[in-house]
């Protein structure tokens, strides 16, 4: 605790200092971290959701040409 | 003349004076015991945290769907860009525009313009800062405005529940794009002003708390 060189301003207190366990300012990291995941969870449960592309059988058979289907 | 340069802190709650010290203990107001700080705690790094979780879930926010409309005709999922297209094919692009306007491009010009003041702030520049202050007012104001298609969701989710003909839900997108409402938010609020003036007052070394 080493207060500023301030000796022209006489009359102003210093602080009240608490001893607190602090967070580690690092921990904040832990926010965009925890965004990614539920990014990443939510985007993954989606692409599972929404199943395989099917692809039909081009068998040759179901072709007609415009207005003119064949009876 | 700032506190500042006399080496004194402000409470930003009953304004009161105190003398600056360094400690890594937390420092309160000999008036009215609220916590007070010489600059924000970690601001730069905070805002970065905040900003960086944000742009993280502005992805998921524009994939995802946002609602899903359950008819007796079937199931229809819808993300923001596909509602702002909706609206400007069916003939409503005002409401098109106000959608695009509010879900994509607000949210990106707010995280364009909090990365330049906190890389501004970082560098110690002395680049403009009465532009930048206006800046940041600008997205300290827009903060709670930019939440308008989160509202919308939910007026809507609560009042389409005609049972077994047509029910909306809130997808994911719509929970991930309110976090990114939030995070910008929190990220605006981590960020302290005065870091844009300290470059200009010379004298005090501002980044050690």
């Amino acid at each position: 605790m080493t207060p500023e060189s301030n000796d022209s301003l006489p009359g102003i207190p210093d602080p009240i200092v608490v001893e607190t366990t602090r967070w580690a300012p690092s921990l904040v990291w832990a926010v965009p971290i925890l965004a990614a995941l539920i990014g990443l969870s939510l985007i993954v449960t989606m692409v599972l959701e929404r199943g395989s592309i099917i692809t039909l059988p081009d068998s040759g058979g179901a072709r007609g040409r415009k207005n003119q289907a064949e009876v | 003349m700032t506190a500042a340069h006399k080496g004194l802190m402000v409470c930003r709650t009953c304004g009161a004076l105190c003398r600056r010290v360094r400690s890594t203990h937390r420092t309160r107001c000999p008036r009215c015991f609220d916590e007070v700080q010489f600059r924000k705690r970690d601001s730069i790094a905070r805002t970065w945290a905040f900003l960086i979780a944000a742009l993280i879930l502005y992805i998921p926010a524009n994939v995802l769907t946002v609602t899903e409309t359950r008819t007796v005709f079937g199931a229809h999922r819808d993300t923001i860009m596909s509602g702002v297209v909706l609206f400007w094919t069916t003939g409503s692009p005002f409401i098109a525009v106000v959608i695009f306007a509010a879900s994509v491009l607000i949210p990106m010009l707010k995280c364009i313009a909090i990365a330049l003041l906190t890389i501004t702030a970082q560098r110690r520049s002395r680049w403009r800062p009465q532009e930048r202050a206006k800046l940041y007012r600008l997205i300290e104001w827009i903060g709670r405005w930019s939440m308008l298609d989160v509202f919308v969701v939910t007026i809507v989710v609560a009042l389409v529940q005609i049972r077994s003909l047509a029910t909306i839900y809130a997808g994911p997108g719509a929970a991930a794009f309110g976090a990114v409402v939030i995070l910008t938010m929190l990220a605006s609020k981590s960020f302290d002003p005065r870091l844009i003036w300290d470059p200009i007052e010379t004298g005090h070394d501002s980044r050690k708390q």
